[in-house]
């Protein structure tokens, strides 16, 4: 292609770049020449810019007042914005653990032959999977286990002390760094997960007055 | 860093920064969103960078590449962009680190100045109403009371005038 045809070209191109395909444009600016027209144009434009733009001076003040407003001012209000957000992820876990217990009593109490499966995610990074598994019966409703992996203390705790619609006192910090591996057969009576729990090291828990707690 | 330092920064160098952005983005609302963002980061830390004037002005021009650089290829030929970094990009950067405001003054007032001597008044106007006020071709050739294949030869001239002057620099 003669420089004139590519001069010819690349000016249609740049008054109407819809009517070439992506691909095209991008081939043409591979093209060395078709690069030092683009750079010419580009340089003369932006000198003018620059000669403009030294001509008329912006309200320095005006700016800094946005700015400030922007930066400073809005302090409080950002707090405030982190706290609602934290509220509101509060209620949404709660509000998830409520569903997920409705769910899992819902579920026992429920004479559904058809043994609902369901995934609960009870805490931000591990999934004890609960599967609901109700086998129809007179008297005797059977929970299947909950198989907590790699849960932490603190979670399996919150899990547990729901259930049993009692309350949790969390004495021990180290209990969030505790991670184990739990098989929960829902049908033990309170005391007897306790006990189970307790064999595990580090771990010290009890009912009293109602609560379940961790030392 | 204090309010108070901000605001001193702001004040003395915000129109260069703004100036400088514009320049390379054509845009004045990117601009000022540029240069705020980079006062913003001085907002976040307590480290007075050593030498402040080339720090503001390095990082518009870094804020501003990197916007280019995500620029579509159309907006590219329709707004001559240049985001290109082409081979020879160490030399033809606009500014390196260090460089001052100053040298990049220079640079354009260099390059109108040839502009001026060896292109026509009516070359550099017609430039000016495409690419500075985004006119069509037939609009400036009604505009001007000139032929539209004349409006190209204008354009055509200004290009290769400014591609000599790049080369023999």
């Amino acid at each position: 292609m003669e420089l004139n045809e590519k001069i010819q070209m690349l000016l249609d191109m740049q008054e109407h770049p819809e009517n070439y395909s992506e691909q095209t444009l991008e081939t043409m600016l591979e093209d060395p020449e078709v690069c030092e027209l683009m750079k010419s144009t580009a340089q003369l434009k932006q000198a003018m810019i620059w000669e403009s733009a030294g001509k008329e001076s912006s309200n320095v003040d005006a700016e800094w007042q946005r700015f400030s407003k922007t930066h400073y001012t809005e302090h409080e209000p950002r707090r405030g914005w982190l706290k609602v957000a934290a509220t509101f992820i509060g209620v949404l876990f709660i509000t998830g653990m409520a569903f997920a217990t409705i769910h899992i009593v819902r579920n026992v109490v429920e004479k559904d032959t058809k043994a609902p499966v369901q995934e609960t995610e009870i805490s931000d990074s591990h999934k004890p999977v609960i599967s609901a598994h109700t086998i129809k019966s007179d008297t005797i409703v059977m929970a299947t286990p909950v198989v907590f992996d790699n849960v932490t203390l603190d979670s399996i705790a919150k899990d547990i002390a729901v259930y049993h619609h009692i309350g949790m006192d969390l004495r021990n910090d180290q209990a969030k760094q505790l991670r184990f591996y739990f098989v929960w057969k829902r049908n033990d009576s309170l005391q007897e997960v306790v006990e189970k729990l307790n064999m595990f090291e580090h771990v010290n828990m009890a009912v009293e007055d109602g609560k379940l707690i961790i030392r | 860093m204090k309010e108070i330092e901000i605001e001193r920064l702001f004040r003395q160098h915000y129109d260069r920064m703004m100036r400088l952005a514009r320049t390379m983005l054509y845009d004045d609302e990117e601009s000022r969103d540029v240069v705020s963002e980079v006062f913003a980061t001085l907002v976040k830390t307590d480290i007075m960078p050593k030498n402040v004037e080339s720090y503001l002005i390095t990082s518009v021009k870094n804020r501003c590449l990197n916007l280019l650089e995500h620029k579509e290829v159309r907006a590219r030929f329709e707004q001559a962009y240049t985001a290109e970094k082409t081979s020879d990009s160490a030399n033809q950067e606009p500014l390196t680190y260090g460089e001052t405001e100053s040298a990049y003054a220079e640079r354009w007032e260099r390059l109108m100045e040839y502009a001026r001597r060896n292109m026509t008044g009516q070359t550099l106007m017609v430039f000016q109403m495409r690419h500075l006020q985004g006119m069509k071709y037939q609009d400036i050739a009604n505009e001007l009371g000139i032929s539209k294949v004349m409006v190209y030869k204008h354009l055509t001239k200004a290009m290769t005038t400014i591609k000599e002057y790049i080369k023999n620099r």
